[in-house]
């Protein structure tokens, strides 16, 4: 009874903030108010029925991007996927989530289930969803002033894969393969993703705390063998396929393999490599994340400054310096220290810097000599200024480099409506 | 002197150094930096000893290195007023042992008399405060504490729980100052480099000052947050 009045008022509530046009992890809070439970009756149904593979994503970087990969190449299986939608990796955003999808009795009605995973909230959601699989896809330097050190976010990826029966891991980032260790010795059952270092120069950008394995490295179960801008070929159980990747970087490709082998350990010997391939090169980009969306009449590409190994990542990407550049950076970030761990030498210049912390930016270019046009704090003026001062020549686009949360303002500003959690 | 720059080096750390060079080659003065990485010899010919933050980890492993080290620094600022720049886990590492709440602890170079324990509470934040009449600013996110009676390097902070932070003795300036210190605080960078020179510096030009004018609205961006959150 409690279930059904929790999906009851939880979607009333979903109906009215949808009409707002905000408020994506609401319902799910209500519905958890009403019925704290909710989550573990849903998931403990599911857990008893075997055939429904109930798949959790996490690491630092790539969950969003991974999770939408896996969600189109199982569907190119033929599964139904009930998912999170990116950003929705929260408690209150999976019971969201969830109220869309189930009966009015709780009951998931997909054939398959992935969910992305927050490394910080996944140790206390895995208790209660319970996973079949993890995919464990790096550790890297993020978010210190949240996570403090690397080693808690080591610690906490190995309790979210230690839930799941099979995990698949990275094994070119020296965390997730020593946590793929441990947890085969513990008697899991664990793949490898991997990328060829010949493809990826840079290396991956995994966090440095000194982890050393002495195992023999697994054979990974699929293998990101080259890779140019936004192509790939990676191998799956010895079978070659190219894929177009959504938006360009090694980091992409990478996601890739793990979203391939994670499908191909769920799907066995009747994995179709072709329809898989397929699948993941139609995938848009996710929210904000390489995504173009149209500003002064030109396209803008946005490029996404979370941490330090996916900005870098990012910019290792650009093929040439952008042209029109706008960089905005807000308390969302709240210590941008990193960016003198940065690489700056793919920029020539930056037209605008803006945000709350432009003058740490401006500092950090100032000290690299690359030229800055304009500096201004207010976003939405500097923004205006960006359009006047800019004209796409060269490039047929203007780039924006900007943080998650100047991500999402700038989207509202061009009138891109959706809510994160709505795709 | 970069020491073990690949160990400690968790965040922005290497933004100290570049502040440090192009403050000195925009005037003029050549400036040669030497990373030491672990296992290295630590020469003791160096005038700027620049030690980065580390996590627990990276502080476990440096200190194997904890008795070389003190060698060469002890040497170095005895013979040549050698200055060292400890940030963070590098600030720890010069104390005499470095606790953890686990009950383990390790012995650090000694060249600090105090000792290195776990913050009741991480102190994680943007802070304000005056280091010898300079005004400066960064953030703090740190879960370890100098216990000492030597004096500190920054007092009179606003924004987080404490007062005072780091240390000054002999010719070791240590601070809890996350990573990038120096970019934004250039006063601290030029008072060390002038220290180190002998001398009044020389006038820099156009490229020096874009640098101290955006080093200078950090700082009083940072500030006006602070008061605007009481």
């Amino acid at each position: 009874m409690r279930t059904l009045v929790a999906v009851i008022v939880g979607r009333m509530v979903r109906f009215v903030t949808r009409l707002r046009g905000g408020g994506s992890a609401l319902p799910g809070w209500f519905a958890l108010k009403i019925h704290p439970r909710f989550l573990h009756d849903v998931f403990a149904d599911l857990a008893g029925r075997d055939e429904i593979p109930v798949v959790v994503v996490t690491g630092s970087n790539g969950k969003s991007t991974t999770t939408s990969m896996i969600v189109s190449a199982l569907e190119s299986q033929g599964h139904t996927v009930f998912s999170n939608p990116s950003g929705g990796n929260l408690p209150q955003g999976v019971a969201s989530a969830v109220l869309a999808d189930v009966s009015l009795r709780g009951r998931i009605t997909a054939t398959a289930v992935v969910l992305e995973l927050d490394e910080a909230y996944g140790p206390a959601l895995v208790d209660i969803i319970r996973p079949s699989h993890a995919v464990l896809l790096n550790v890297q330097v993020d978010q210190l002033n949240r996570f403090f050190e690397p080693e808690r976010v080591i610690e906490m990826v190995q309790q979210i894969g230690a839930a799941a029966g099979v995990v698949v891991v990275n094994d070119s980032d020296a965390n997730t393969r020593a946590i793929g260790n441990i947890l085969a010795m513990q008697g899991h059952e664990v793949h490898g993703f991997a990328v060829d270092p010949d493809a990826a120069p840079r290396g991956v950008y995994e966090a440095h705390v000194g982890i050393e394995t002495l195992t023999e490295p697994r054979t990974p179960v699929s293998v990101v063998t080259a890779h140019s801008v936004r192509v790939a070929s990676i191998s799956v159980s010895g079978v070659d396929s190219t894929v177009h990747l959504p938006a360009a970087g090694i980091h992409y490709a990478i996601d890739a393999a793990a979203a391939l082998g994670l499908v191909r350990v769920v799907c066995g010997a009747a994995y179709n490599a072709d329809a898989a391939a397929e699948a993941i090169s139609r995938s848009e980009p996710v929210y904000g994340r390489g995504e173009s969306v149209e500003a002064f009449g030109d396209d803008l590409m946005i490029v996404m400054m979370k941490n330090h190994p996916s900005l870098q990542m990012n910019l290792d990407a650009l093929t040439e310096a952008p042209e029109s550049l706008y960089l905005a950076v807000d308390e969302g970030t709240p210590d941008p220290s990193w960016i003198y761990d940065i690489d700056l030498s793919s920029l020539d210049h930056v037209d605008v810097v803006t945000g709350t912390k432009a003058w740490q930016w401006e500092t950090r270019l100032a000290y690299e000599e690359i030229p800055v046009g304009v500096v201004d704090e207010n976003p939405q003026s500097a923004f205006a200024t960006f359009g006047e001062i800019t004209t796409p020549n060269r490039q047929n686009f203007r780039t924006a480099i900007v943080n998650y949360e100047q991500m999402m303002d700038l989207r509202r500003e061009l009138g891109y409506m959706e809510i994160e959690g709505d795709r | 002197m970069h020491v073990f720059p690949e160990t400690l080096g968790l965040f922005g750390d290497s933004g100290n150094v570049l502040a440090l060079r192009k403050r000195a080659e925009w005037r003029g003065v050549d400036v040669q930096v030497v990373p030491v990485h672990r296992g290295d010899d630590i020469p003791a010919n160096g005038d700027i000893y620049i030690i980065g933050s580390g996590s627990s980890s990276s502080v476990r492993q440096a200190a194997a290195e904890s008795t070389r080290l003190a060698g060469a620094l002890d040497s170095a600022m005895d013979n040549r007023d050698a200055q060292i720049v400890a940030i963070g886990g590098g600030l720890h590492l010069l104390t005499k042992r470095v606790d953890w709440n686990d009950g383990t602890s390790v012995r650090g170079a000694g060249l600090i008399d105090g000792v290195s324990v776990p913050r009741a509470q991480r102190l994680v934040g943007e802070f304000v405060g005056i280091s010898e009449g300079l005004d400066v600013a960064g953030f703090i996110n740190s879960g370890h504490d100098v216990v000492t009676n030597l004096e500190p390097h920054i007092r009179e902070m606003h924004g987080l729980s404490i007062s005072t932070d780091g240390v000054v003795y002999r010719g070791i300036v240590g601070t809890h100052s996350h990573g990038a210190y120096l970019p934004m605080n250039p006063a601290i960078a030029d008072r060390i480099l002038t220290t180190s020179l002998g001398s009044e510096l020389p006038v820099g030009g156009e490229r020096l000052a874009r640098a101290t004018v955006a080093a200078n609205e950090s700082r009083r961006a940072i500030r006006d947050r602070i008061a605007q959150n009481g």
